[in-house]
This record gives structure tokens, sequence and C-alpha cells, in this order.
């Protein structure tokens, strides 16, 4: 069966697929035999930078178009991702995650028993388990699944993924009319692809059947870590030092990250020299597995 | 192979405000009456240990202590504001600067330092002694009635790393990582300030569950993980230094007053069995001293 990583690129004045490439050069940091297909908005294949075309080994368009032409909120095109896989098995990442020194068959052997998986847990910079009662606020409040959907695993032609898919479709589409019809209370401020894909999980009642426990998944969502006080920054690279080695070991304060499913979700955290040392360490793998063969 | 010798440590420096070796010596007896492994050595100065001859009768001491340890330390000022209750404070030296020392000074293989205010109430501890683990602490801890710890005890700072606890320190010494955590925590103490400056927390008073904590955050790969053991997860439990003590019935039996954080005239009765505690009110233990010692002297008959 063919593998493979998916994530969605859509650029709009600023250059947003970098942050898909560091995505793909770190898969390819783990595993230089792992597929990665970029998915861009219809018509659009020419915003994909020249330099970064290397690391993908598919591009492709979506293939209903960008639904979120209008608003501007690019998630909402998760729901296309099974119906432009070119793999029978796929994990979806955020492009807003890095893979770092993976063991990607454990991961996909993890995954193996699922038609569809999400994972209901995930991880502080400091190792700790993440404190859900800020980021799944709403989840918590109206008793939907709390699932982190920033790394989705579907086998294609799974009926219970085409299933997930297809409640995804009119749900992303539409998420203001379910926010209305949903929450009578508590109201979500704005578009959030997380709590719309555990309202897709949560009309399917699928949770127990996709609940799949990663246990190397970080999220660096500031007001998950576990902090004092909810006075604290949004961006999570404002209030905490960190370094991001040659060696690829990243250090957050004086907590080290040896290995994991990163989702970073801080722009700020991705620069050039972030990228510079996660392609150099691609190329280094490359080399080795070149002479060792 | 020789059979590893087992036994308990504890170390104890009195000041002009506390009676460190009468805590040590109840302690000692608890460790006594309710572990199997039940060797006990004193580490204390030469000072502690004349006041002892003089305020401890000697069948008490042989009763207390298998091995008396004298070290003659310079104890550097580190002056320390104790609570006796919400309403009481006062100032005393706090001589901790040498417990890391405790790995070279054991007489034993395998020892578990317990702290001079630690009562050992059950046999919880006698199974470490029949393992291979070379290094255990307790990575958390309650108070009586199951309140979370100050928040400062449980991590250095706020984005910092988790707060260990040094009052009860197992090791084995023929172990290599064992020797690494103490030349960890050593190298933390004579690195203070730049330590305190790295990990963020306030330098002023010299703490050695900030030595531990740092030394486990290491030896866990710097990031949390299980490399040290934790005694199985079990917490500390500790009676807060506002908390008191209202009657011991029993030795395994005693009725606490457990103070409200929010608003601490308010306390809650609260009854332990059979549970360790690490008593931190010290004026408390003064102050049930002679009750413990006549609970003591019916088992023992000392």
């Amino acid at each position: 069966m063919s593998k493979g990583f998916i994530t969605l690129g859509i650029d709009t004045e600023e250059d947003k697929i970098k942050y898909c490439y560091a995505l793909a050069l770190s898969i390819k940091q783990s595993d230089p035999a792992q597929q990665v297909c970029l998915v861009v908005d219809k018509d659009k294949m020419e915003l994909v930078p020249e330099k970064y075309k290397h690391t993908f080994d598919y591009l492709i368009e979506l293939p209903f178009g960008n639904t979120a032409h209008k608003d501007g909120f690019h998630g909402m095109n998760l729901w296309q991702m099974l119906h432009c896989t070119p793999f029978e098995e796929t994990i979806y990442v955020d492009s807003d995650t890095i893979l770092k020194n993976i063991d990607t068959q454990l991961l996909w052997d993890t995954f193996s028993n699922y038609d569809i998986a999400i994972s209901p847990m995930a991880r502080t910079y400091r190792n700790y388990v993440t404190d859900k009662t800020w980021k799944f606020e709403i989840e918590l409040h109206y008793k939907l699944p709390c699932l982190y959907n920033n790394l989705i695993y579907f086998k294609r032609d799974a009926p219970m993924a085409l299933e997930w898919f297809k409640m995804a479709d009119p749900v992303f589409q539409n998420w203001r009319q379910v926010y209305q019809h949903l929450f009578n209370e508590k109201k979500p401020p704005t578009f959030n692809k997380n709590l719309l894909g555990n309202i897709v999980t949560h009309l399917c009642d699928l949770e127990d059947n996709i609940s799949c426990p990663i246990n190397n998944l970080y999220d660096f969502e500031n007001k998950s870590q576990g902090h004092w006080g909810e006075d604290i920054p949004d961006n999570w690279t404002d209030m905490l030092n960190y370094w991001y080695t040659n060696q690829h070991k990243l250090m957050i304060e004086n907590s080290v990250v040896n290995s994991g499913i990163i989702h970073y979700q801080d722009e700020n955290f991705i620069n050039k020299d972030i990228i510079d040392a996660i392609r150099d360490s691609v190329t280094t793998t490359q080399q080795k597995q070149k002479t060792t063969s | 192979m020789a059979e590893e010798s087992k036994g308990v440590c504890i170390i104890a420096y009195n000041n002009n405000q506390l009676d460190y070796i009468s805590f040590a010596s109840l302690c000692a007896v608890y460790v006594k009456l309710h572990m199997k492994t039940n060797n006990v050595a004193l580490i204390t100065d030469t000072g502690t240990a004349e006041w002892m001859e003089t305020s401890v009768p000697k069948n008490i001491q042989e009763a207390c202590f298998d091995q008396m340890i004298i070290q003659d330390v310079q104890h550097e000022s580190n002056p320390r504001k104790h609570l006796d209750s919400p309403w009481t404070e006062f100032k005393a030296q706090f001589s901790n600067k040498n417990k890391n020392n405790v790995f070279r000074i054991s007489p034993y293989d395998k020892t578990l330092l317990i702290d001079s205010d630690y009562f050992i109430m059950n046999d919880f501890y006698d199974y470490i002694f029949d393992t291979d683990i070379s290094l255990g602490l307790h990575r958390d801890a309650v108070y009586l009635q199951g309140q979370p710890p100050y928040l400062n005890e449980i991590q250095l700072n706020e984005g910092g790393i988790h707060h260990w606890w040094s009052t009860a320190v197992y090791f084995n010494k023929n172990q290599t990582e064992a020797e690494i955590f103490f030349d960890i925590w050593s190298h933390v103490k004579d690195n203070w300030d730049y330590y305190a400056l790295l990990y963020q927390f306030a330098p002023a008073l010299f703490r050695t569950d900030f030595c531990v904590s740092i030394a486990c955050h290491m030896l866990n790969g710097l990031n949390n993980d299980s490399f040290v053991h934790d005694f199985n997860g079990v917490p500390l439990l500790n009676m807060d230094q506002k908390d008191d003590v209202v009657e011991v019935k029993d030795l395994q039996d005693w009725i606490l007053l457990s103070h409200d954080r929010k608003e601490p005239w308010k306390n809650v009765l609260t009854r332990l069995e059979k549970t360790n505690l690490h008593v931190m009110n010290k004026r408390a233990i003064s102050r049930h001293k002679d009750s413990l010692w006549k609970h003591i002297g019916k088992v023992l008959n000392v």
C-alpha cells in the first residue's frame, strides 16, 4: 500500500509555503524514504517557489478549489484531503508542524489498525501532558471530543474515513451555521479548525473508534503548557527562550525536545536559520545513507 | 560478591532555635519501629553530638542510632524563615549544605537518606532495598488534606523544570548513576548563583530540593523523562509549617490541624494513621516531644 504525508499550503501575499517546506524537510530528515505531498490552491501551482519543489514528491491542486478564498481560513479545505491524496494510507499534518527524529515506521505501525485516527493527547515542551482547559474550552463545555486534529491518519478507501470526510465537507464549508446551531451559550470567537474537526467526530459518533494516543505528539499552544498565569502572550516565542541547533536539537528554556511531532503553531518560530539547519541535516542524512548503501 | 549493606541516614545540625538532634532521635526510632531495613546512622557535628550527650540519655541514643558519624563542616550562613502556624514566624540557620556528602560518608551501600523531620510510620520504603534501583526520590508531594504543593514546589519557575523533593533520597553507592547524581548536586551547590540564573529561581535561600531537581532534570534527559525512580509515583505527604499537631494518640496515629490557605484562620482536624509524614512545622514536633517519647517508651522500654 502506498503511504505518505500530506499537507496544505496556500500562499497569500507572504510566503506561507515555507512552513510546508520546513515540515517536508523535517519528514525527510526523520526518514528520507517517506513521501510528502503538498496540496495547493487550484491554478496556483506557480506560487510554490522553485527552490522548495525538490522536497515534495507530489504537488497537487485542491480538487474543488479553495473553499476558503473569501474568508482566508485556509484550514476550511481540510475536507478535501481525502479526495486529493495520492496515497492509500495518508497522514495529514498541519503545516505549522515539524517532525523531529521520528521513527516513521513505528508511527505507521501505530496507526495500522485504524481506518482513521486522531490523537486525544499531546505533550508540552516540558514533556508533561498538556492542560486541555483552555484549548478545548468549547469542547469541554459542550462535551465534545477533545482530539488534536493537526495530525490525522486515514485510509483513503476505508468506509469510516469516507464517513468522516464526508461529514467534514458541510461542517467546514458552513462553519458559521454550524456554530449557530450547536453553540447556544459559549461561542468560539472565530473559525477554529481543531474545534470543527472535533464537531465532525462528534456528529459521526466516532470518537471511540478514532482516538489513537500518540505519545510523542507535542502541542506548543502557549496556554496549554502549564504556566502559572493566564495573562501570558499568545505566541510562546514571545515568552520562552529557544534554541535550534545544527544537530537538530530543540531546546526551550531548560527543556530539550529530543524527538516528536511538534505542532509549534507560532509562525515566528520557523525562520531561515531553522530551515537551513533542518535542510543541512537532511543532506547529511541522505549522504550517510548513500555511503552506507 | 559480599551482600550489600543497607540502612538509613539522618543528618542533624543544631542551631540556636531548633533542636534538630531531638527530632533526629525521634525519626530514628520511627525507622527502627516501622521499617525492616532499620540500621540508622546519624551524621552530625561535634557541637551537636556534645549536646546530645547531655540532652539525650545514653540508652535512648543506643536505641536510636547504630552509628554516629561526626563531620565538622563550616556552616555558611543560610537563614531561613520558619512558621509555626500562620501566626508565628521566626528565623533560624538552615545547615543543609553538606547533605550531598552523604554519598561519600554513608556507611551503607544502599542508603535511604531522610530529613530529621520525616516520620516513618510504615514499611513503604523497604521494597527499594531489594531492587537494583540506583536512585530514588519523590517527584510529587501533597499536603494533609490532599492539597497540591505550592507553585514553587511544583516547578522551579513559571516555565521551569519539575520540582523534586530531597526529603527522602535513596541511592546505591555501587551504581554510577547515583554517583553522577551526587556529583551534579555538588556542582550545583558550588555554582549556586549561576544555576539560580539559569533555572530562574531566587538564590537567597540555599535549597537542596532545587539541587536535586536540577540533577534529576539532567539525568532524565532534560525532558522530564522517567529515568530517576520516583518511589512508584507515591507522593510525599507534607505537613505545612502553618499546620499543627493536635495530639499524638499513638505512634502511628496522629491528629493534626490543616489550615485553609485562603482563609488561614480556618483549620480542619485531620487524622493520619500509619502514614509517613514530613512534619515541616518543627516547633510542633518540639511541643509533642514528651508525648512521643512516652509512646515510644511503652514499646521500646527505654
